[in-house]
């Protein structure tokens, strides 16, 4: 707040100063210059307690135990450093119209000695803040170019909640082969929930045969695939899609609880004999996935089976996966939510007694 | 002691004279052309010096002579159609073979061999022996005696017991052998049938599947034969056509029994196709096939080969869903393709399955 304060004061001192050179400027007086300095010094020293502040908070993270807590941590940090770094710069821009003042100021009078020597102080003490700035920029740019590694590459959370209410668990069979799942196929209510946002322009009547068509049938391919392109787009770009048959083998032991057969996508694994035919026929077949056999027995030991790809049954169903860093992001987001809801709380209250007085 | 040396040397005067002027006989032969054994013991046995002698000796063929009769069965298999749904089916036939092992019979001559002045010539003469026959060699000769339907009985077809009807027909009414469904997949050509009967001798039956139709040739295998031919056993016409059909102008059906209501799960039903051509054009060979996720609906070739213009062609095909399916519907399509390439008309169907 005291920062801002000065922020402010400074710059209606610069502004009046810009406004007198250009009709006629008013000079600054020595005692202001050194009040400005004063100010300057001041920001300067805050800055480098801040930037302290930085160093104990990085050295502090890599001691952190709990990913939890390193990603809160991390991005708490990536935060200050955005506003250290906001706060040299601006520094330095106060600095350089200093500069300026003291040429003007120089060039129009003939300075006392007393004077020269002071002014000369000052332009000493500017360089000197310069080269600490430049160092110190450096090295928090390069802090933050880490901080961002550090949250791309944390540990996806375990499950996240995503839009509608679906939550996705995380399937890891290796650091190379993770990505999210749904908890569970998609309810009836989330399939119409999903397709109502999609379709803004049905109306009721419609929307409520699509709903019954939905409960009394199932889904089909295209309209499994339509859902997933579109909580895809509800993700911020990270892709979500239904299940591929290569990602089968992972969810071996998902699959044993899955209370329905589901639709795959992707590359598909068939026979010679049916690809023939597939070819023969002009036909295009769907995949499907059925580990607990809901549609009927087969010879598969994968269990994946082929489908027509516009049939519905109600023993068939929908389960969409997506990347890990769309986990991640959440997360991110979750922890960046909390933080600015903490961060608006804290200013709220956030009054010194001597503001207070005043 | 004068008249014994005189003696002596006489005795062996004789024996150098003979041994001298002896004639050479002709080396024994126990083959040739028909030396017997009496023939060989007169030439070793001493010969009266200017005597004729006989041989016998095998002469011109008479006849052959059956010396045994065998009789054996086989199975012999034909494909027939059978209604109601004009389906393939194997015909089984019982034919009785005789089998005649046979002797050729030769006259009998006598040779008789008449010494000339001189030892080392003489002459041949040749009496036929009337009432005596030269036995050859033996043959056998199968001959098909007769045939009749395999009636009423159990055969073993690939494994497969079914039985026959009055006609010999086999009946596979839970569609164990599906000869149809032997052909589905596209790159079988040929399937072997093994027919055992019993008490009969068992057969192989090639079937072939020839699409498209292969050109007329002289000389045939035994695989190219018309009877073991299922497309035209079916009466179908596969052969290419040169002229591009309308493949769009086809009006194509679906058809179920009129009775029918839903599926049940493990019996088996009728599907017949039915394709219509009102184009100027005939089709090429046309077949359709089912895809599906049931086992029992999926993968069914239908065959229409050349459907002319104005001609409406139907086949049907047994289809079941399995017992094992859990859901109450059942989805499949049809789609169609011809020697000219993909037909866009295609047939979705649902059916209720009851359990």
């Amino acid at each position: 707040m005291r920062r801002l304060l000065n922020a402010i004061l400074f710059f209606l001192l610069c502004g009046v100063t810009l406004f007198a050179q250009s009709t006629p400027q008013v000079m600054p007086s020595f005692q202001e210059l050194m009040s400005e300095f004063t100010i300057l010094q001041e920001d300067h020293t805050e800055n480098q307690k801040l930037l302290s502040t930085v160093y104990t908070g990085l050295k502090e993270l890599t001691q952190t135990a709990s990913n939890d807590a390193i990603l809160e941590n991390s991005i708490k940090l990536y935060r200050q450093i955005s506003e250290v770094i906001s706060a040299i710069q601006q520094e330095q821009e106060q600095q350089v119209a200093f500069k300026n003042t003291i040429s003007r100021y120089s060039g129009d009078r003939q300075l006392l000695r007393q004077e020269q020597t002071y002014l000369s102080h000052y332009l000493d003490e500017l360089q000197k803040f310069g080269r600490e700035q430049e160092g110190a920029m450096a090295y928090l740019q390069q802090a933050q170019k880490q901080l961002s590694l550090r949250i791309a590459n944390m540990p996806p959370p375990p499950r996240f909640t995503g839009n509608f209410d679906i939550e996705f668990v995380l399937i890891a069979t290796d650091r190379n082969n993770a990505f999210y799942i749904t908890k569970e196929p998609l309810s009836q209510e989330q399939i119409f929930t999903i397709w109502k946002a999609m379709h803004p322009e049905l109306n009721d009547q419609e929307l409520q045969k699509i709903q019954e068509d939905f409960k009394q049938k199932g889904i089909c391919l295209y309209e499994a695939r339509q859902i997933a392109a579109c909580m895809g787009r509800l993700f911020g770009g990270f892709p979500c899609t239904l299940p591929s048959e290569a990602q089968v083998a992972a969810l071996r032991e998902y699959g044993q609880t899955l209370p329905k057969a589901v639709w795959l996508d992707g590359k598909q694994n068939l026979e010679p004999v049916e690809k023939e035919a597939l070819l023969r026929f002009g036909m295009t077949i769907g995949r499907v996935w059925d580990p607990t056999a809901k549609l009927g027995a087969h010879q598969n030991r994968n269990a994946v089976i082929s489908e027509i790809p516009w049939a519905k049954y109600p023993e068939l169903g929908c389960v969409l996966t997506t990347v890990i860093d769309a986990g991640r992001a959440k997360k991110r987001a979750i922890i960046e939510k909390l933080l600015d809801e903490t961060a608006t709380q804290v200013d709220q209250t956030d009054n010194t007694p001597e503001e207070d007085a005043q | 002691m004068n008249k014994s040396i005189l003696t002596i040397a006489f005795l062996l005067f004789a024996g150098i004279a003979n041994s001298l002027f002896a004639q050479d006989y002709p080396p024994l032969d126990e083959g040739g052309i028909g030396l017997s054994p009496e023939v060989l013991r007169t030439l070793t046995a001493p010969q009266p010096k200017h005597n004729s002698y006989t041989t016998r000796c095998k002469g011109a063929f008479l006849r052959t002579k059956v010396v045994n009769t065998k009789k054996s069965y086989k199975v012999a298999a034909n494909l027939t159609i059978v209604e109601p749904f004009q389906q393939p089916a194997l015909k089984l036939e019982r034919q009785e073979y005789r089998i005649y092992t046979e002797v050729r019979l030769y006259e009998m001559l006598l040779r008789i061999f008449t010494p000339g002045e001189d030892e080392n010539h003489g002459t041949y003469d040749y009496q036929r022996l009337d009432g005596e026959v030269w036995e050859g060699e033996t043959s056998e000769r199968t001959v098909l005696h007769g045939s009749s339907p395999l009636k009423n009985i159990q055969v073993n077809i690939n494994g497969i017991t079914l039985m026959t009807d009055d006609k010999g027909v086999v009946l596979d009414p839970e569609i164990k052998l599906d000869i149809l469904g032997s052909f589905d997949d596209l790159g079988t050509r040929k399937v072997n049938f093994f027919i055992e009967a019993p008490e009969m001798e068992p057969v192989d039956f090639p079937m072939n599947r020839t699409m498209p139709k292969r050109q007329a040739k002289d000389d045939r295998g035994i695989d190219e034969e018309e009877r073991y031919e299922l497309l035209v056993a079916l009466g179908l016409d596969f052969a290419l056509s040169k002229g591009e059909p309308e493949q769009d102008a086809l009006q194509i059906k679906a058809i179920l029994p009129t009775d029918f209501a839903y599926a049940q799960a493990g019996t088996h039903f009728p599907l017949k196709l039915q394709v219509k051509n009102p184009s100027t054009r005939q089709t090429s060979c046309l077949i359709a096939r089912t895809f599906s996720r049931c086992p029992g609906l999926n993968g069914k070739l239908f065959y229409f080969g050349a459907v002319r213009p104005g001609e409406t062609k139907e086949f049907t095909r047994m289809i079941v869903v399995d017992k094992t399916e859990k859901s109450n519907t059942a989805n499949l399509e049809i789609r169609f393709s011809d020697s000219w390439g993909i037909l866009q008309q295609n047939l979705p169907l649902t059916f209720t399955v009851i359990h």
